[in-house]
């Protein structure tokens, strides 16, 4: 408490800066004259009076100094006195400022931005009540995670009235890509539906107006971010009529600007109470889609499972399962993610390629440094010589060299700022926009301000350590050029030679993901993916049913066809590319099933005798570009009522009939009608499902044949012009069923990078960071050699005087660098085959030791090494004789 | 060096309040000289510590102070106790009294 006081006092003479000094004067005076007088009255003559008197009173200075120290804050004060003292040197060398700030804001950049990324993705909680009450509830067998299932709506029901364990549950499903019309003007957007606690149990309290209560239909809670772009922030919004999907809803609430939902990645812009199932409402054994809960206060995670367990197995009961369930319970306190799995990975090898950048930064900013010791040695030798300390000198040098950090991160951060929303951009698809909080929050300000701080002691501790280790007599005695000692230019040298190998490490990282994204692109993956339009429809959205999708669909089909330009029209039901195939069960005649007719569709399970399937329209093969080994492609003919056929591919064909055609050979799908499906075609291996994988034994059924097929589809359109096509495709779809939604339209081109967006974003980032790494190290051997050249001017000098020529000069300087360029490059390629290891999933077509890649980058970081390295030589080479020699 | 014993930094803020509560208000050189008399002159205050001990003082709240002028009109600054400075004296003065009372006992020679 009093400590408390008097620090508090002491700091605050330390803001005040009062004229304590005069004051301090003014008291000893007076006592001074006290004594003096005391003296006299001691009958002392007045010369001895005041001679005793200032003998008694000791050092007056340093009486003050103690004084001064126990005044303010010494730390402070010296803080203080060090930045001005920083300031004041970094303004008076601006290029060297300018180039360390400069390295320093990139490398602090690079990594605040993809750290923002990072923390968005995988590390911060959602902006909710508590997140860390919040967990997701699914249903998992007894044997375990194995057979993982979703949790039934009557369950739910059940859970949602009892308060005791969670406070309260909600579940949600998404609408993605739902078609909204405000006013006249329709747009698709991402849509939730939650049930009616959503709100409540998240603990989002809206902006204006309100959130759900249980009795609400057909309203909508929109976005801050949707508000604002669509309603001009229109404060009267709520109330307002919008149409989702052609059917009406009212607005009645709007979102705090930061929430965003509870899926990382996706920005849910319109929430509508549900959950509805596909003929309205849900029934009790439906399965919901997520389910999340709040615990309630003093219930533990381990209770809230075991009771939760026990409300599940006695509803399983009550309805006559045989089966156990035990709830699981995942914390979910940020949020569901796609985005997790298929990123954290990639964005750990970005961070350690930005963290190397930093380093390389780092080793510019401390060789700049250690030169400048070296030119500022008379001055240290001076300092040390009237009695400063080495530890203070230290602390000088090393807050100068933080402060350069922290204006880089400074800049950084602002460099940051405009690159984050870009990387954002390069995980962005057609099919999955990406939209992340990734706004510079505390947790990244704080990240900018450590990595700067830290950064500092890094590059600034080892130049501080040498350049304060001083001989006086000799620094003093000698000129700064001349000094210098091999230590500090064997730290230089080892410092450039490190920057060679870490920019080697990076730009052989970055042709390994610019080559493996080459190689994916350039994949024969036996289709064409070039004049293929897909467009997506969802006649079950106005109220078609079952044999009336089918025979729209092909009303359609008829006319799409009709369309100029127009090859071939077919119908797709799952996507192509994104492992999107059913697993599919056959039966072959005369074929126990077999181990290896085993699927596994997802981790851990396993299907039996298992093949995988789409379901196409007619035409599919010719529309698609693929080849036909046998037999006939999908017609108008394989519909409802006619046999069934398949085409299956060649792998297929191998697997359940070796050395046989299977032209014309049966299977089915169940044990009692063996002989149910005909195939009519074999087909050449095509790669969809996952391209880095051999094709994987696949049929093709005809899904106008296949009711359960009915419900989505795209068309696909083969033609020779294609995002053109679009609109003249949508008056003809019109002219059939004017109300039809068409939902996305892209080219199976566009769908095809999309799938390869985790290689095209390593591909581009690493590509930057390695440019920027090749830079830096560049910039960096160029100050070293223009800087030993500067300093070896009086040797070349001489050597030039006694008979060298331009050639010799040349030699000697570039045969330094060569050694280090040399060593640089041994030590980056050891470097990058020992971390190939580690990158080698994310590989294509290639290894991480493939010798044309180490050649080529070898090759690439010679040659601007060679470059950086020639304009300081020819210098040093021009050196005349008679000036170098004066100049000492 | 002279054989007068130097004031420790803890003893020395304990005898500046006692000097304050027995003189009143008092200026530095006055809390001075009354510390060496009291002591004998077996003391000598050496006023680069007197200076920031009081100044420490005075940042506590011990003491408070103000420019006032002396019997024979000089400006100086007066140093006075305040409330916490008597509370503080009373609880130092306990536990020196305590710790010497200890010393003793430890030190007497019927002890052994």
């Amino acid at each position: 408490m009093k400590k408390m006081r008097a620090f508090l006092r002491r700091l605050g003479a330390f803001l005040r800066k009062k004229s304590w000094e005069r004051d301090l004067d003014a008291e000893m005076e007076s006592n001074l004259q006290f004594h003096i007088e005391d003296n006299l009255r001691s009958g002392m003559n007045p010369i001895e009076a005041r001679r005793q008197a200032l003998l008694k009173f000791g050092g007056i200075e340093s009486a003050k100094e103690s004084y001064r120290d126990r005044r303010t804050l010494p730390v402070l004060e010296h803080l203080l006195q060090d930045l001005r003292y920083a300031v004041r040197a970094l303004r008076k060398n601006p290029a060297f400022t300018a180039v360390a700030v400069l390295s320093l804001a990139l490398g602090i950049g690079a990594n605040t931005a993809i750290f923002s990324l990072i923390d968005a993705v995988l590390l911060r909680e959602l902006p909710i009540r508590d997140p860390h009450r919040l967990f997701s509830l699914s249903l998992a067998g007894p044997k375990g995670p194995k057979e993982m299932s979703s949790i039934r709506y009557g369950l739910f029901k059940q859970l949602q009235n009892d308060r005791q364990i969670l406070s309260g549950i909600f579940t949600f499903h998404g609408s993605p890509r739902a078609n909204i019309v405000v006013g006249q003007q329709g747009e698709v957007t991402d849509a939730l539906v939650a049930s009616a606690d959503y709100f409540r149990v998240l603990g989002v309290e809206p902006l204006i107006g309100r959130t759900f209560e249980p009795s609400d239909e057909n309203v909508a809670v929109i976005s801050h971010r949707y508000w604002k772009r669509r309603f001009v922030g229109d404060p009267s919004v709520v109330g307002q009529p919008i149409a989702i999907n052609r059917v009406p809803y009212t607005v009645i609430g709007v979102t705090p600007p930061e929430f965003f939902g509870p899926i990382v990645g996706t920005w849910i812009d319109i929430t509508i109470p549900g959950p509805r199932g596909t003929g309205g409402m849900l029934k009790d054994n439906d399965t919901l889609a997520w389910v999340m809960g709040r615990l309630a206060d003093g219930v533990s995670e381990q209770q809230a499972r075991s009771a939760l367990t026990a409300q599940a197995q006695a509803w399983s009961a009550s309805r006559g399962l045989r089966q156990r369930p035990v709830i699981a319970l995942d914390p979910a306190s940020r949020g569901l993610s796609f985005l997790r799995a298929q990123f954290s990975k990639p964005l750990r090898v970005l961070m350690a390629m930005v963290a190397l950048v930093l380093l390389i930064a780092c080793a510019n900013v401390a060789g700049l440094l250690v030169a400048r010791a070296s030119a500022r040695q008379q001055e240290m030798a001076v300092r040390i010589g009237i009695g400063a300390s080495r530890g203070r000198l230290i602390r000088q040098l090393l807050t100068e060299s933080i402060l350069l950090s922290l204006v880089g991160g400074v800049l950084g951060l602002l460099l940051a700022n405009w690159a984050s929303p870009t990387f954002t951009s390069f995980v962005s698809t057609v099919k999955d926009p990406v939209v992340l909080d990734v706004a510079l929050d505390l947790r990244v300000f704080a990240f900018a301000f450590f990595l700067s701080t830290i950064t500092g002691i890094l590059f600034g501790l080892v130049p501080a350590l040498q350049g304060t280790r001083v001989d006086l007599v000799s620094a003093l005695k000698d000129s700064a050029r001349s000094s210098g000692g091999a230590s500090r230019s064997m730290l230089r040298h080892a410092l450039v030679a490190g920057q060679i190998a870490l920019a080697l490490l990076l730009v052989a990282g970055a042709t390994l993901f610019a080559r493996s994204l080459a190689n994916l692109k350039n994949l024969d993956t036996g289709f064409r993916r070039d004049s293929v339009l897909l467009i997506s429809l969802e006649p079950a959205g106005i109220g078609y049913r079952d044999e009336q999708i089918a025979r729209l669909y092909e009303q359609i089909l008829d006319r799409v066809e009709q369309v100029p330009g127009v090859r071939s029209a077919t119908l797709l039901r799952n996507n192509l590319l994104q492992n999107a195939a059913t697993f599919t069960t056959i039966v072959v005649p005369g074929r126990r099933p077999r181990p290896e007719d085993e699927l596994e569709f997802a981790p851990g399970l396993r299907m039996q005798s298992a093949v995988h399937s789409f379901a196409v329209g007619p035409r599919f093969l010719e529309t698609m570009g693929m080849t036909l080994a046998e037999g006939r492609d999908f017609t108008r003919v394989d519909r409802r009522g006619a046999p069934l056929v398949a085409v299956v591919n060649e792998t297929f064909a191998r697997h359940f009939f070796p050395g046989d055609s299977a032209l014309g050979k049966r299977f089915g799908y169940r044990t009692e009608e063996p002989y149910a499906v005909e195939i009519v075609g074999v087909m050449k291996d095509v790669r969809h499902a996952r391209l880095r994988e051999p094709a994987l034994r696949t049929m093709y059924v005809a899904c106008l044949q296949n009711p359960e097929c009915w419900r989505d589809t795209t068309l696909q359109v083969r033609t020779s012009i294609t995002t053109a096509m679009v609109p003249m495709l949508r008056r003809a779809i019109g002219e059939i069923e004017p109300n039809l939604p068409i939902y996305s339209t892209t080219t199976l081109e566009r769908m095809f990078n999309d799938s390869v967006v985790t290689e095209r974003t390593l591909a581009l980032l690493s590509g930057f960071f390695g440019s920027l790494a090749l830079i830096l190290s560049c910039v960096g051997l160029y100050g070293l050699l223009a800087y030993s050249v500067e300093r070896r001017r009086t040797e070349i000098g001489i050597r030039m005087a006694v008979g060298a020529q331009r050639a010799d000069v040349m030699a000697i300087v570039l045969k330094e660098m060569a050694v280090l360029i040399l060593a640089g490059i041994v030590f980056g390629v050891a470097a990058t085959l020992a971390a190939g290891r580690w990158v080698e999933s994310f590989l294509y077509g290639l290894t991480p030791s493939d010798p044309l890649m180490l050649a080529l980058t070898v090759a690439a970081l010679a040659a601007t090494a060679a470059l950086s390295t020639w304009p300081p030589a020819r210098r040093a080479a021009r050196t005349d004789p008679t000036i170098s020699l004066r100049h000492q | 060096m002279d054989n007068k014993a130097d004031v420790w930094q803890g003893t020395l803020a304990l005898m500046i309040l006692k000097t304050l509560e027995t003189l009143g208000p008092q200026h530095g050189y006055g809390i001075a000289r009354r510390i060496e008399q009291t002591s004998g002159d077996q003391l000598s205050v050496n006023y680069g510590t007197l200076y920031p001990a009081l100044l420490k003082l005075e940042q506590e709240g011990c003491i408070s102070s103000e420019w006032g002028l002396s019997d024979n009109n000089r400006k100086a600054k007066y140093y006075s106790l305040t409330r916490a400075g008597r509370k503080q004296l009373q609880e130092e003065a306990r536990q020196w009294e305590q710790t010497t009372g200890i010393m003793a006992r430890f030190l007497s020679p019927e002890q052994s």
